[in-house]
């Protein structure tokens, strides 16, 4: 408790300068009457609309420049025809490509610094509207994830449930921390140029450089980690001693990495030696990533 | 000097804000809106199961979250504060003026615990000065394996209103406490803790402009990576005394985008660029070794130096009315000009050369179409190639060249919603690799291998009340000229969700899961003969998972929700016949193993929500969660097996269930 009240007081104290000294030094008003005399018209049918809308984020970041049209088009023959297809409806029924609606956004956004790769990425190429994932008429149109990102990605949210898991369903890594949603010139959408770069931002020991290199390791984490989660420790794509046979089981190795371990070796069974007894090969090769010892060949100190 | 630049970065993001809007004209109100929860919770676990808290601490505790809003003319702020727990808490202030400047500022705390109530025969765990004390396991030493992670920094961007900008950010990681770690000899181990205190320091400026058509950045960045500790010393093992721990780092990179859009053929082009450079310095005095520990040595001190290159650039064009067209072209290279280690007698002997440095060099282009056919069908295709040139640093200074690796893999996908309650997608990818590495001995990831992967997707709307989707994965990999490893992988996955709205007051929702996993390897027996002496060895791995969940409004002020999650992993390794190959060293005949990384998980929420009033509510909930571990690794655990074998206890009992009450006030403002 002693860590946590200064803590708490930190950040309360950061806020209230912030929020406080805000409303001292005074801030512009421009009147969000205007927009809303605007949307009076479409409040008298869509009264619930208009009201979610006038309490959200874009209504004042806009400050009145922008009413109902400049996302919903002219209404004007949506006056005497009430039909979704006389207006620019963001709904799923609304009868819009998903090129149209994101064409709206843009109309803002197209110059906004982390869209300039929107028309690079997966998500254009996938037709999948900005509407899919942000709420325009909310106080806040931030992403809700992992939960949003779930909707389309049903093999992501299985591995994120796995024994093994980075902390994305405790809410410590975000998708966004690892893709850029908005489009990137890589593959998956990542935040880096590949994905070793990516991984080195939270595991910058394993950056090196080594003395000795262990050659998957340095050419993609990927080749034996699965980023989402796994059935196996510590996000490995198969279990240990399996994994590394696949590369290790060479007459070089023989001695022991290639033989095969079965239901004897473990710690109950007639086998003595401990190749294959709790985390295996790594009890011993512990320095797996790269080691800095120089006379550490076999990534055991 | 980068921890000066993060304090002044933090004091700029309070102060920016401030000194901006003090630019602005006249008071205004302010709104404000939020929400405020308290709630307090009983946990009720009694095996002291570190994975139940792996990442989240479940224990009696009053816990709280706020979440604020505050619009003050054109400004605006947000706060979250979530208070889980005394070292599970995070923050977060965003504020700032649309097109005029923003900024971020946050910090994020949690433990990752990994087993707790381990033992271990030294004594001095967390320092990195070990002692061993006898075999009795009643005398060793009791501790947690759990690294604490906290992460704070911030950041400004600042546009006033112009097409330019400039973005300056810091943030630090701070990881502390102990990690597994084994002190390893020849055939023998102990495990014990590996004391972590690092840092990692990182800073960028970008400076950029955004036009209607041109958009362009550049930025700087570093990140310094710290360790406190170099090394850890056991004085068990005659010759392996230090156990050397992840060395000190910088890196720094410089990268340039570009996009250009409104280009003829409704064209845009994007390039990016970075180049990068990472480098550190080791001194045998620094990880507590000496030349005398070495016979014909080469040099004390290693110097880490490795540079990267990447490029990439894309053309997407919209040649015809109905296609759409991406080419592109990404290059990486890897360079390492790390010094090479060597001592020993024997210049070509592996054990006492560190010259397997890797460097490497790829290219990948490819080219992707989209056509739009009538009924609201889209037919896509694409072809890719990537090339991999490897080499490591054998023979000293000199870069030899290793592997080469060439993928060729082409893809067609037709997608449909011609009927506005469902969308239908079919993709069918095929990959070939060719490497100039055939046959034996040779990794998996850089073998010849056939790749084939079909994709089906639906999602369905049938009534207005139900959602439904459904998802389903082939795969198929031939390692075509493996002689031993693995030969073959097929995984099957099934994904299925949905969601009722059965009544006004009633949900239904639901998923399912299926993951198969089938991998047959060769297993060699005799190293002198390995194309007769394989084995085979089938890898069989099955998990599947399923969740329902039900929401009633009973009341108007009344909520239940009812949840159930069931999740099994279920793997087998079975042996093919033998034969005669006997002269391998095992005892036979080979058991097939029937517990490989097995487990249950089985999940129960229920909560009760009253709303007092739409501001007011209060929710009382009850958690069960049941986890069951079957593994051939950890099967009658033992921490002695000899008196030079010693285990500390590390995952070999994550078994939990546990029980969670917890009431939470919430109130809107």
């Amino acid at each position: 408790m002693s860590r946590f009240v200064p803590r708490f007081l930190r950040w309360s104290s950061c806020c209230a300068l912030l929020l406080f000294g805000g409303s001292m030094l005074g801030f512009n008003s421009t009147p969000l009457a205007r927009a809303a005399e605007r949307g009076a018209q479409c409040a008298e049918c869509h009264a619930e609309a208009v009201a979610s809308f006038n309490s959200s984020f874009h209504s004042h970041a806009w400050q009145g420049e922008n009413d109902c049209q400049s996302c919903h088009g002219s209404t004007d023959q949506h006056l005497n025809n009430q039909s979704k297809s006389t207006i620019i409806s963001f709904s799923k029924d609304g009868g819009r490509t998903a090129e149209e609606l994101t064409h709206q956004c843009l109309g803002c956004h197209a110059k906004s610094a982390n869209l300039t790769m929107w028309d690079m990425g997966e998500h254009k190429k996938n037709d999948v509207a900005c509407v899919a994932c942000h709420h325009i008429h909310r106080p806040r149109s931030t992403v809700k994830q992992p939960e949003v990102c779930f909707g389309c990605h049903r093999d992501v949210r299985s591995d994120v449930n796995k024994m093994s898991h980075h902390p994305i369903i405790e809410g410590k890594v975000k998708c966004s921390d690892c893709h850029n949603t908005h489009g990137t010139l890589t593959p998956h959408m990542i935040n880096a140029e590949n994905n070793n770069q990516l991984c080195y931002k939270c595991h910058a020991d394993k950056r090196g450089p080594f003395v000795w290199e262990h050659p998957p390791v340095e050419e993609d984490c990927l080749i034996c980690h699965t980023p989402h989660g796994s059935r196996h420790e510590t996000l490995l794509v198969e279990k240990v001693v399996n994994l590394c046979q696949d590369c290790h089981d060479t007459s070089e190795d023989f001695s022991h990495a290639a033989r095969a371990y079965d239901a004897k070796a473990g710690f109950g069974g007639s086998e003595t030696r401990p190749h294959f007894r709790a985390r295996a090969c790594l009890e011993c090769h512990h320095a797996i990533h790269g080691s800095t010892n120089f006379n550490d060949a076999q990534f055991r100190r | 000097m980068i921890k000066k630049l993060y304090s002044a970065v933090i004091l700029l993001s309070l102060a920016a804000p401030a000194m901006v809007v003090a630019a602005e004209k006249a008071a205004s109100d302010v709104e404000v809106h939020g929400i405020a929860e308290l709630g307090a919770r009983t946990v009720n676990e009694h095996n002291d199961s570190a994975l139940f808290q792996e990442f989240r601490e479940l224990e009696d505790a009053v816990f709280g979250q706020v979440q604020l809003d505050a619009f003050m003319g054109a400004y605006h702020l947000q706060l979250d504060a979530d208070i889980q727990g005394v070292d599970d808490q995070s923050y977060q202030i965003k504020g700032g003026d649309y097109g005029n400047f923003k900024y971020t500022f946050n910090y994020d705390e949690m433990r990752h615990n990994y087993t707790f109530d381990a033992i271990t025969p030294f004594t001095g765990v967390g320092s990195k000065h070990l002692v061993a004390t006898p075999d009795d396991p009643t005398t060793w030493t009791k501790f947690d394996y759990e690294v604490e992670h906290q992460n704070y920094g911030g950041e400004i961007e600042l546009s006033l209103h112009s097409p330019f900008y400039i973005n300056i950010g810091a943030d630090k990681q701070k990881q502390n406490d102990l990690r597994p770690y084994s002190i390893s000899g020849f055939f023998d181990f102990k495990e014990t803790p590996e004391p972590i205190s690092n840092n990692t320091d990182n800073l960028h400026l970008k400076g950029g402009y955004l036009g209607e058509s041109l958009s362009a950045s550049l930025t700087g960045s570093l990140s310094s990576f710290n360790n406190d500790n170099r090394y850890l010393y056991s004085g068990l093992f005659t010759n392996d005394n230090i156990a050397v721990l992840p060395p000190d780092n910088d890196y720094n990179k410089l990268t340039a985008d570009l996009a250009w859009r409104h280009l003829p053929i409704n064209s845009v082009l994007a390039l990016s660029g970075s180049v990068a450079h990472l480098k550190n310095d080791v001194k045998l005095s620094n990880i507590g070794l000496s030349a005398a520990d070495f016979t014909n040595l080469n040099r004390t001190k290693f110097t880490g130096d490795i540079d990267y290159t990447n490029a990439a650039i894309a053309l997407t064009s919209q040649p015809l009315a109905k296609l759409d067209s991406k080419i592109y072209y990404r290059y990486t290279d890897k360079d390492n000009s790390s010094s090479v280690i060597a001592f020993g007698s024997d210049p070509a002997d592996p054990s006492t050369n560190a010259d397997l440095l890797m460097s490497y060099q790829q290219d990948d282009a490819g080219i992707d179409l989209t056509y739009r056919l009538p009924y609201k069908t889209k037919a896509e295709a694409g072809y890719e190639y990537l090339k991999k040139d490897r080499s490591s640093r054998a023979g000293g200074d000199e870069v030899v060249p290793t592997e080469t690796t060439k993928d060729d893999s082409v893809y067609v996908q037709l997608k449909n919603n011609t009927l506005d309650w469902m969308t239908a997608k079919v993709r069918y990818k095929h990959l070939e690799r060719n490497s100039d590495e055939l046959g034996a001995p040779t990794p998996f990831y850089y073998q010849d291998q056939s790749q084939d992967q079909w994709k089906l997707g639906f999602d369905f709307s049938p009534v207005e009340s139900v959602d439904l989707g459904l998802d389903f994965t082939y795969k198929n990999i031939d390692y075509d000229h493996s002689i031993d490893t693995r030969q073959n992988d097929k995984r099957r996955d099934v994904y299925f969700d949905a969601t009722w709205r059965a009544t006004k007051i009633a949900t239904l929702t639901g998923f399912a899961g299926f993951e198969k996993v089938d991998t047959d390897a060769n297993r060699i027996t005799d190293s002198a003969d390995p194309i007769n002496s394989s084995l085979t060895q089938a890898i069989n791995d099955d998990f599947w998972a399923y969740g329902l969940a039900a929401n009633v409004a009973a009341t108007d002020k009344l909520t239940f929700n009812l949840s159930w999650q069931y999740q099994e992993s279920d793997g087998e390794v079975s042996f093919g016949d033998v034969g005669n190959n006997v002269n391998f060293g095992i005892g036979l005949p080979l058991e097939d193993i029937k517990n490989s990384d097995d487990y249950t998980k089985k999940q129960l929420g229920a909560k009760a929500i009253y709303a007092f009033d739409p501001k007011l509510k209060i929710t009382l909930g009850y958690l069960y969660e049941k986890f069951e571990y079957k593994d051939i690794n950890y099967q009658n655990y033992t921490n002695v097996v000899d008196s030079s074998t010693y285990y500390s206890g590390l995952y070999a009992n994550p078994n939990y269930e546990a029980n969670i009450g917890y009431l939470v006030a919430s109130y809107g403002f």
